[in-house]
């Protein structure tokens, strides 16, 4: 194709089913995009109009709340970043779909924080709405979904790592429910092949079977757990999804990328399987994923994308300490550079990519990846940590932009709906945000020679205090998560323990 | 000539006894199948549990797609039934046609469920399969999709893949989609990256000096366009890396967007009730600019690369803690 038109036809196909019609029609590459000026007028009266509140406001300076302080304080300067932002965009780049859909985000954001902020009736700050959490997950944990959830028939184990994840989060023990994860799990393990399934009779699968363990570490039974085939297991991993170049495919023949590195080193640690063989070239074909920017694409020369920077980098941090691993195979400058760089000064929020829109799930996505730069800087002294990202500005946005206060369940962004999804990684964003974790590089001297992921079992945590780096609020807090696996702390440790011993 | 078009209404499966689901009801997180689907999936359960690699066990595979195209098992299947038969056929030509065919109805998918991750792996594996392949045929097929969704990581992982597999570089095609989508949106940071791809990672060449100063202009005039957009900033770094050219000699085209000797600090702190931004904006255009020359005086000259960082701190509070982490590498 050269500058000109291509064509694409508003055809139908037909093969081995019913048509499948075309939703799409006649494309054009090269046509005018349509200025919608009138939308853009409509924008800068919002603006205004709200400059104007803001200015009547900004003489609310102090707030009689002590609780609240650097929550408000966090809020008033994203709601006066978005005053300053207007310096940054000129006539020439402001009429592209990237500048349009980030004002569009922008704008509700700020909608929201100024309406807190400058609330003269002294309304509270957004609170974690625990109890409708609780609601809309347990809920969704045990009554039967209907037929039009059959696209996530193959991410069954993830939905219930998803939602039994947020309730262990949120404080939740679990009780009947233990013995009915580990028998769906058990289900979905493919006995024939190896490899735990997306559900009953599905292929093994990497992803699903990560999910898979997570959650059935939280079942605590040696009965169930003794049930996983991991001679299996390691056969089918060297097999079928052991590629020649160090990395590893999500399922016999299908595809290659970080994440299915992470979910086969995290599979592999759990049941306590990790040999040389499996790992080798591994952290070296992480490294080739990390591009100009910093971040880390799903594959070699792909663009950096949060989901797989955080594979990328927990992958290493499995391998081996951070302070090691994030300078010999990548750039660590540049990816804490990328990292800090997805947080929106407007929304508090993290996108996946460079001028992309924030959304709830890269709190854990890129916030995740936050306790390994921070442990890889850690020096002794750390008493005044402050941190590497602007925990209270994120804090905000989970809290202020992506609850679901009433029906329950946390989202992507205002105007979306609750998803398990969004809910889980919602909720391990906001326990990065109040949780510190450093490494024990003496533990890991000790530890190193013994295992090969001996780091991932080496992070210490501690709930930050300091209310400027986070504001504390008894209500708001979380349980704290081993930041490698994305599970909260203790279970995983403990299965593994449970394999350690069976394998002596 | 295969039976492609046929649907499962063409076949008998009076021979299949259907594999049923054996999850209790109650079972945490269950879906209610539809009868459809449960008819259907325990049909390909039972062909999967023999192996059988048939024109109807293909008919059953579009039909589940069709129900819930992200099942990775009935893709994973469609392929092993479509590499059996065209491995059966006796020509070359016929396979080709085949596979062409394939090809066809994955597109087909795709249009509709662009975001689903089976869908271009699928098409990689007939690709590789595909006697004759042609990489230019797919071509609409990726522009209809990125020109509707610019961004979308699938395809552009496909496009990349298409360009290494047939070593597609240096093809004229590839540079003019990356401008032309530019040209519509300047922080397109999908094409940015793709850019890079090509000129960087071309498997056949380096670029000449020459070649990469005129990337250098280029990228800096796109700049000049868009000054606060992070991808044109990241690529222009970008290349400094990875030629090990030096930061340095940037510094004049930094300036342009912030001349950090100019400002006073107490000038950026907005004071209650003052509206101070007309200010700021004559003299910072580009928080990556004042970022860039921070880097460029970390080395020998500190107070200037402090100053920047101050700046920073004020102009960028979000990311107040990495602007002083960067101050204490100075110390
Ligand atoms: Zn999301």
């Amino acid at each position: 194709m050269g500058g000109g038109s291509t064509l694409v036809p508003a055809n139908a196909f037909k093969r081995g089913g019913k048509e499948i019609l075309f939703k799409y029609r006649w494309f054009m590459i090269g046509a005018d995009i349509n200025v919608d000026e009138a939308s853009r007028i409509k924008d800068v009266e919002k603006v205004n109009f709200l400059l104007s509140l803001l200015g009547r406001k900004r003489t609310v300076s102090t707030r009689e709340s002590n609780s609240t302080d650097y929550q408000y304080e966090n809020m008033l300067q994203l709601v006066e970043n978005y005053k300053n932002r207007i310096n940054f965009y000129n006539d020439d780049d402001t009429n592209t779909v990237t500048i349009k859909d980030q004002k569009n985000v922008e704008n509700s954001c700020h909608e929201i924080y100024a309406s807190y902020v400058n609330d003269d009736n002294n309304n509270d700050f957004p609170k974690l709405a625990k109890r409708e959490h609780l609601h809309f997950l347990s809920k969704s944990f045990k009554t039967e979904f209907p037929g039009s959830y059959v696209v996530l028939d193959s991410s069954q184990t993830w939905i219930l790592y998803w939602i039994a994840n947020a309730l262990m989060l949120l404080g939740v023990e679990l009780e009947e429910e233990k013995e009915q994860i580990a028998k769906k799990v058990l289900v979905a393990q493919n006995n024939q092949y190896g490899g735990i399934g997306g559900g009953e009779g599905q292929l093994g699968h990497i992803a699903s079977t990560y999910s898979a363990l997570l959650v059935f570490s939280y079942s605590e039974n040696k009965d169930f757990w003794s049930q996983i085939d991991r001679k299996k297991m390691y056969h089918w991993m060297m097999t079928d999804l052991k590629q020649p170049n160090g990395s590893f495919a999500m399922h016999k023949g299908g595809e290659v990328d970080t994440r299915a590195v992470y979910c086969a080193l995290t599979v592999a640690s759990m049941l306590n399987i990790m040999t040389p063989e499996l790992i080798e070239g591994t952290a070296e074909w992480l490294g080739k994923c990390q591009t100009l920017e910093g971040g880390f694409g799903g594959s070699p020369s792909l663009e950096a994308h949060g989901g797989y920077s955080f594979c990328a980098v927990a992958s290493l941090c499995l391998l081996g300490d951070p302070k090691t691993m994030l300078s010999k195979y990548c750039n660590l400058p540049n990816l804490i550079k990328w990292s800090v760089d997805r947080q929106g000064g407007i929304e508090g929020g993290f996108s996946g990519r460079s001028n992309k829109l924030v959304d709830g799930c890269y709190s854990h996505w890129i916030g995740g990846i936050f306790p390994f730069l921070e442990a890889a800087i850690q020096n002794d002294n750390n008493d005044s940590f402050k941190g590497l990202f602007n925990r209270n500005g994120l804090s905000n946005y989970i809290l202020g932009c992506c609850q679901d206060i009433e029906g329950g369940g946390l989202f992507d962004k205002p105007g979306c709906r609750p998803d398990f999804y969004h809910t889980n990684y919602t909720l391990v964003g906001l326990s990065h945000c109040q949780h510190q974790y450093s490494f024990d590089y003496k533990k890991y001297e000790l530890l190193k020679d013994k295992c090969l992921d001996a780091a991932a079992y080496c992070y210490d945590v501690k709930m930050l205090k300091d209310d400027s780096v986070i504001e504390f609020c008894k209500e708001n807090m979380l349980r704290p998560i081993n930041p490698v696996f994305g599970a909260v702390n203790g279970y995983v440790e403990a299965m593994r323990q449970f394999y350690f011993d069976s394998s002596e | 000539m295969s039976d492609a078009s046929k649907t499962m209404e063409d076949f008998s499966y009076d021979d299949v006894t259907p594999m049923p689901f054996n999850e209790p009801k109650g079972s945490l997180c269950r879906i209610a199948y539809s009868a459809e689907y449960t008819t259907v999936m325990g049909i390909i359960r039972a062909f999967l549990s023999v192996k059988e690699y048939s024109e109807r066990a293909l008919a059953a595979t579009a039909a589940a797609i069709e129900l819930n195209p992200a099942h990775y098992t009935v893709w994973s299947y469609r392929y092993d039934i479509i590499k059996n038969i065209s491995e059966s056929l006796e020509s070359d030509t016929k396979r080709q046609q085949y596979i062409d065919e394939e090809l066809e109805y994955n597109e087909s998918v795709a249009i509709n469920y662009p975001k689903n991750y089976q869908i271009w792996n699928y098409r990689e594996l007939l690709i590789k399969l595909h006697p004759n392949p042609t990489p230019k045929k797919e071509f609409p097929l990726l522009e209809a999709i990125i020109i509707e969704d610019n961004k979308n990581y699938h395809t552009w992982a496909y496009r990349t893949w298409l360009v290494s597999y047939f070593n597609l570089f240096d093809e004229e095609s590839e540079i003019n989609f990356v401008n032309i989508l530019l040209a519509k949106d300047i922080r397109n940071n999908s094409a940015w990256n793709f850019r890079f791809f090509l000129k960087f990672n071309n498997n056949n060449r380096k670029l000449t000096e020459e070649e990469i100063e005129k990337e250098i202009s280029h990228v800096k005039n796109s700049i000049s366009h868009a000054p606060q957009n992070s991808s044109s900033w990241n690529y222009l770094t970008g290349i400094y890396d990875r030629t090990g050219k030096d930061i340095s000699e940037l510094e004049e085209f930094c300036l342009e967007f912030g001349s950090i000797d100019d400002i006073l600090i107490e000038d950026l702190r907005t004071n209650d009730g003052e509206d101070n931004s007309d200010d700021v904006e004559v003299i910072v255009k580009s928080v990556y600019a004042v970022e860039l020359l921070s880097n460029i005086y970390a080395k020998e000259k500190k107070a200037k690369s402090l100053k920047a960082l101050e700046i920073l701190t004020e102009i960028d509070p979000i990311r107040e803690n990495y602007w002083s982490y960067k101050r204490s590498l100075l110390a």
